[in-house]
């Protein structure tokens, strides 16, 4: 049996590929002087290429939110599962949202610990992934659970982003629960107070 | 700018495809479900379909162009790439592409903007075009050679240096929408390729050994520049673009990664 194989070096390695098969070939460098394996991209929110998230992350995240259900959560209070929550997105970034997203936007978790870690998006200060943090909370507003749409409107409510106001009262005009309700407009008029605030 | 002789960098149809993609990543609001747009885009069925449960995504492939389509739908990205064929002969021969820059873009750009026109078409509030492009050198120093006429700001020891990379982000404001940033991500370097053959002496199951190699051999190594191009509106736009815009934002990105595969790293 003749078997083909090239050498590789994850260095060169193309921020393209879709998927662990899809360039069976890959190039080395123009010579092979580095010893050590070479320094992983600086994570950046301006690149958008494709890339394998860290194996690891699929486990971490399917242990802290099952032992998220186990949790006792009070508001404003940290807990086991906020910090490791926080932990793992200072670590991982946006790949941490993306697979955050996941159980959050498929509802693959219960309402309550999904209500609590939208709230820690909120209140947690962490610039690169600020953006994904915006988006899951404001796609969150759309869930079908009321508990969830409360997280994600206190959660927008602790980042006091303006951008955030068409998803507001559009999930405000459409909020069956009375007091959820009143809690949006009340976000509203948070944010929409920081716009006049910012404009004059 | 300093003054740059066209004369001497090559045209741009020497540059080679590698990859193209196209990233759209959804608003807030939309929703995806399952998406059939492979098939509309190539009116068949897609050769390969993925469903990707643990991640919430879809990966479709199959023919296109005399190369590859893939379709990947996350919660967070869609994403579109038109890759080669992986052809043993092809890669032992040089490099895998698909064709010149110019004829490969001119078949992928009209295929998204019927994508863009689908009434199923997400709302997008960021896109991208990349592209990951190889222009044949004779080895290193031709590579770093041909390099340096596209890299105005930086001087390569061509003779005494080795393991170049060059990496850079070059703002620009859109032409098409006003307070719309559009990052210009380009990496540039040289990089070789070796096939290496191998033949194997796979002992039966039951004997429970690791495979052999019994012969080996080594062939031609190749040279090529490598330019990676990221060309992509800024995460901070929010709403969402409206659908007659993402045609012409789609032009503009694409456009600017010719100017940058034409002329170069240019502010």
């Amino acid at each position: 049996m003749t078997t083909t194989t090239t050498e590789t070096n994850p260095r060169f390695d193309s921020s393209a590929r879709t998927d662990r098969d899809a360039f069976a070939h890959r190039y080395i460098p123009e010579s092979s002087s580095w010893t050590k394996p070479f320094p992983p991209d600086e994570p950046s929110e301006n690149a958008t290429g494709l890339h394998d998230r860290p194996p690891e992350l699929v486990e971490s995240f399917r242990c802290l939110l099952i032992s998220g259900r186990d949790e006792i959560f009070e508001d404003g209070m940290e807990s086991e599962f906020s910090k490791n929550l926080i932990d793992l997105i200072k670590k991982y970034g946006n790949d941490a949202l993306a697979e955050l997203a996941y159980f959050i936007v498929y509802e693959k978790v219960s309402a309550e610990v999904t209500g609590e870690a939208l709230r820690w998006l909120g209140l947690m200060d962490h610039p690169l992934s600020y953006h994904w943090r915006l988006w899951l909370l404001e796609r969150s507003l759309s869930s079908r659970s009321a508990r969830i749409r409360d997280g994600a409107v206190l959660g927008l409510a602790f980042l006091d982003d303006p951008d955030a106001i068409p998803y507001v009262r559009q999930a405000a005009d459409r909020e069956p629960v009375k007091e959820l309700r009143s809690d949006m407009e009340q976000v509203l008029v948070q944010l929409e107070s920081g716009l006049r605030g910012h404009s004059s | 700018m300093p003054p740059v002789s066209t004369a001497e960098r090559d045209p741009l149809a020497a540059w080679r495809v590698e990859s193209l993609r196209l990233t759209a990543f959804p608003s807030p609001s939309a929703q995806i479900i399952e998406p059939t747009w492979w098939h509309d885009l190539r009116g068949e069925e897609p050769e390969n379909r993925v469903s990707q449960p643990r991640k919430g995504g879809l990966k479709e492939q199959g023919p296109f162009a005399g190369g590859s389509l893939i379709l990947g739908v996350e919660p967070t990205r869609i994403d579109w790439v038109y890759t080669p064929i992986i052809d043993e002969k092809q890669a032992s021969e040089g490099f895998l592409t698909i064709g010149p820059l110019q004829d490969t873009i001119g078949v992928f750009t009209p295929l998204m903007n019927r994508w863009f026109e689908l009434e199923t078409c997400p709302t997008v509030q960021r896109l991208a075009f990349g592209a990951v492009t190889l222009q044949l050198a004779q080895d290193r120093r031709s590579g770093y050679r041909q390099l340096a006429q596209y890299l105005h700001s930086v001087q390569i020891d061509i003779e005494n240096s080795s393991d170049f990379v060059y990496q850079i982000n070059r703002k620009r404001h859109s032409g098409i929408i006003q307070g719309l940033d559009i990052n210009r991500l380009t990496r540039w370097y040289v990089i070789a390729q070796q096939y290496v053959s191998m033949q194997m002496v796979v002992p039966p199951e039951s004997m429970q050994m690791p495979s052999v190699p019994t012969h080996g051999s080594v062939g031609p190594s190749y040279h090529a520049c490598r330019l990676e191009m990221d060309i992509n509106t800024v995460p901070e736009f929010q709403g969402g673009f409206e659908r007659e815009q993402l045609t012409l934002i789609f032009q503009e990105l694409v456009d600017l990664a010719l100017e940058i595969s034409d002329h170069g790293d240019i502010p």
